[in-house]
């Protein structure tokens, strides 16, 4: 058997991680099917809506927006389900034009500041406005359909998918050098031919696939699970259909961004558990690994909400820890970059790179420790 | 096949664990004697490469072990003093995994496992996991992964300990057997574990290595400092209190005792021929007043 494969074995075979990771999934199932009342009718009329957004259906979405709006002056009105279900397709409909105007009053306003910053002679930032302004004009809300399911798979990611990542990477994770110290194989570890150099490749590469299983494990619960809630409609549409990016320069479907938003995120998971590789070959003991780990985990968490949020650089920070890279919402909530060298760097370019540069430190890092490595 | 030191030096804060050890070895068996505390299993890891000198160098042939990296660890066999062992692994598994870290092809290793597993008696205990083992048994696991990638230098921190009588005597007729080409130090508190099959006998002392010879030229050392005297009971205790004092009998006519002196401690004392324990108590029994 290949270093690997023992060492996923000695993953795998951790008890923990199987309570904690049913405990956590049977919550998400049951918050997930305990809040599922009317989807079904709702879904019905959006059927009756779904397609391109056409003149004609704006219009008379509008009207019946206007009908049902003033039911409500009458007094002793008690709409129906279905009554509420349409008035949420219309309204919704209304939602995606008033997105449209504002991304065109949006455009006026960078065009105005454009002209100011080249006035300035601010080159980089007068960049930067035009890059946001040419992906504004590419946006179009131009489809409707019913889009619960991709939109709760899209923030299962930074909620439920982040705090699996973190809890399941750090149980199975934390002890994958500790261990060895604790339970003393570690002399058999570092005498070994292959004990430093290939078993510390061996147990990165574990922690890299462990990351990828977890991810993939938990990504095939939330489309499972809403695909059999929600039904599979919706992908296609513009991510600005959700509240969170409504304001979002990037236009990407649903569809489109899950996948950018998984790969971020399992970048960063992998960053993540070979940082917990680190220290774990630093710690004496799995107990301290796992905290330390946490901690560090925890940090960007625990940092906004005891800081300041509107002082810029900590916010601009805190966007690239790896906690927040692994939400990956931040990168594309809001058009965020930075010229370098005479080009605008997009927040995602700066996520991925922060991502790789833990990823890779933490490999160099893990590599000298265990080079160095003693048993005291 | 040689290894050298030259003035290994360990600290631990300020303590100072080994002490500038210089020495050599060469193929065959070293016995490796020291009170508790006097250094051996810190000069083991470091020979082991588990452990760093201070100061001070080890090479191997020439060349420096920890620039030798794996290539020195692929010729290492190394038992540490407490074993480690993962609990739900079998015999087996356990074997297997550490196979892999020595690196050898899984078909050898299959062969080797068999082989190792029936020379420390424990073929029916193959698939037991290794939390179920008794100690000694533990012990024996240990001393089959040391000898799986069939090392050119083996270090075998107290192999002995925890072994019932019958393994024991397994254990040092299978090191003689492998000796001859190879590099073998081992540490113990049990004197006859090394007696007959020790090429030299390197004794420890406050991190200091204070002899280093053959059993029969150490022996030599305190060749009429043995002594075997007769005394009352009432007498034993102020024999304790001014001699080394080692075995003491109960015989028809009062107590024997075994006594290691410089000078002739009773008129009725004589002279007996001298062991390895006797050396050890020489060396390390402390407790005496004079
Ligand atoms: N990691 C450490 N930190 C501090 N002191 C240490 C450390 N390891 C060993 N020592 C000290 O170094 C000295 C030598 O210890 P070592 O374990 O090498 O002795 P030993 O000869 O193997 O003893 P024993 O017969 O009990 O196994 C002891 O005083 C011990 O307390
Ligand atoms: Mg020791």
């Amino acid at each position: 058997m290949s270093l690997i494969k023992w060492e996923l074995v000695k993953i795998f075979k951790q008890k923990s991680l199987y309570f904690i990771g049913i405990f956590l999934f049977a919550w998400f199932a049951y918050v997930l099917f305990s809040n599922t009342s009317g989807t079904g009718l709702t879904r019905q009329v959006y059927k009756e809506w779904e397609g391109p957004l056409t003149a004609e259906k704006i219009d008379r979405a509008a009207k019946v927006n206007e009908e049902k709006s003033a039911s409500f002056e009458q007094e002793e009105f008690f709409p129906d389900e279905r009554f509420m279900a349409e008035m949420a397709v219309v309204e919704n409909i209304a939602q995606s034009q008033h997105i449209e105007m504002r991304r065109d009053e949006k455009v006026q306003e960078l065009n105005s500041r454009i002209s100011a910053a080249e006035a300035k002679g601010n080159g980089a930032l007068a960049d930067r406005l035009e890059l946001e302004k040419q992906m504004l004009n590419e946006l179009e809300m131009n489809k409707i359909a019913y889009y619960r399911g991709p939109l709760e798979s899209v923030d299962f990611v930074n909620v439920f998918g982040l705090m699996l990542t973190g809890a399941l990477l750090l149980i199975g994770l934390a002890g994958i050098y500790s261990n060895e110290h604790s339970s003393g194989v570690e002399n058999y570890i570092l005498s070994a031919k292959n004990g430093r150099t290939a078993t510390m490749r061996a147990k990165l590469a574990a922690a890299a696939i462990f990351a990828t299983v977890v991810v993939l494990a938990w990504e095939l619960f939330n489309l499972g699970a809403r695909a059999i809630v929600y039904g599979t409609s919706g992908w296609d549409l513009p991510i600005q259909y959700s509240f969170k990016y409504f304001s979002s320069p990037y236009s990407f479907t649903f569809m489109e961004y899950h996948l950018i938003q998984l790969a971020i995120h399992l970048l960063a998971a992998i960053a993540f558990a070979c940082l917990i590789v680190v220290v774990s070959t630093l710690a004496k003991s799995t107990v301290v690994s796992f905290f330390v780990s946490g901690f560090l985990f925890g940090l960007p968490i625990l940092a906004e909400s005891i800081m300041d949020l509107n002082v810029a650089w900590v916010e601009n920070t805190l966007r690239y820890t790896l906690t927040n890279i692994m939400k990956v919402e931040g990168l594309f909530m809001q058009f965020k970059s930075v010229s370098a060298f005479g080009n605008v760097v997009m927040a995602p370019y700066i996520g991925v790179a922060a991502a790789v540069v833990i990823l890779v430190l933490s490999m160099i890092l893990a590599r000298f420790l265990i080079e160095k490595k003693q048993i005291a | 096949m040689r290894v050298k030191l030259e003035d290994v030096t360990k600290v631990f804060g300020d303590k100072r664990a080994v002490d500038g050890v210089t020495t050599e070895l060469t193929n065959g068996v070293y016995g490796f004697l020291g009170a508790n505390g006097s250094g051996k299993t810190t000069l083991m890891r470091m020979l082991a490469a588990v452990s760093r000198p201070t100061s001070g160098t080890i090479t191997l042939n020439g060349e420096d072990i920890g620039k030798m990296g794996d290539r020195y660890r692929d010729m290492l066999g190394y038992l540490p003093q407490h074993i480690g062992y993962y609990k739900h692994f079998t015999v087996e598994k356990f074997l297997a995994y550490i196979a892999s870290l020595k690196g050898l092809e899984k078909k050898t290793a299959a062969v080797k496992i068999t082989e190792l597993i029936e020379m420390v008696n424990l073929t029916d205990k193959r698939k037991t996991k290794m939390g179920k083992l008794s100690g000694g048994m533990k012990q024996r696991v240990g001393i089959a992964q040391a000898l799986l990638n069939d090392p050119k230098i083996l270090i075998v921190d107290e192999p002995t300990a925890g072994l019932d009588p019958k393994e024991r005597i397994r254990f040092r007729n299978l090191l003689a057997a492998i000796a001859k080409d190879r590099i073998v130090l081992l540490s113990t508190h049990i004197v006859s574990d090394i007696e007959y099959i020790a090429k030299e006998i390197l004794i420890m002392k406050d991190g200091r290595l204070i002899e280093k010879d053959t059993p029969q030229n150490l022996v030599h050392h305190i060749e009429r400092k043995v002594w075997s005297v007769n005394a009352e009971e009432a007498e034993v205790p102020a024999y304790q209190a001014n001699y080394k004092v080692g075995n003491i009998s109960r015989q028809m006519d009062g107590i024997q005792l075994r006594i290691i002196s410089e000078e002739k401690p009773a008129v009725n004392a004589v002279n007996v021929p001298v062991n390895l324990e006797d050396l050890y108590l020489y060396y390390f029994d402390e407790e005496v007043g004079a």
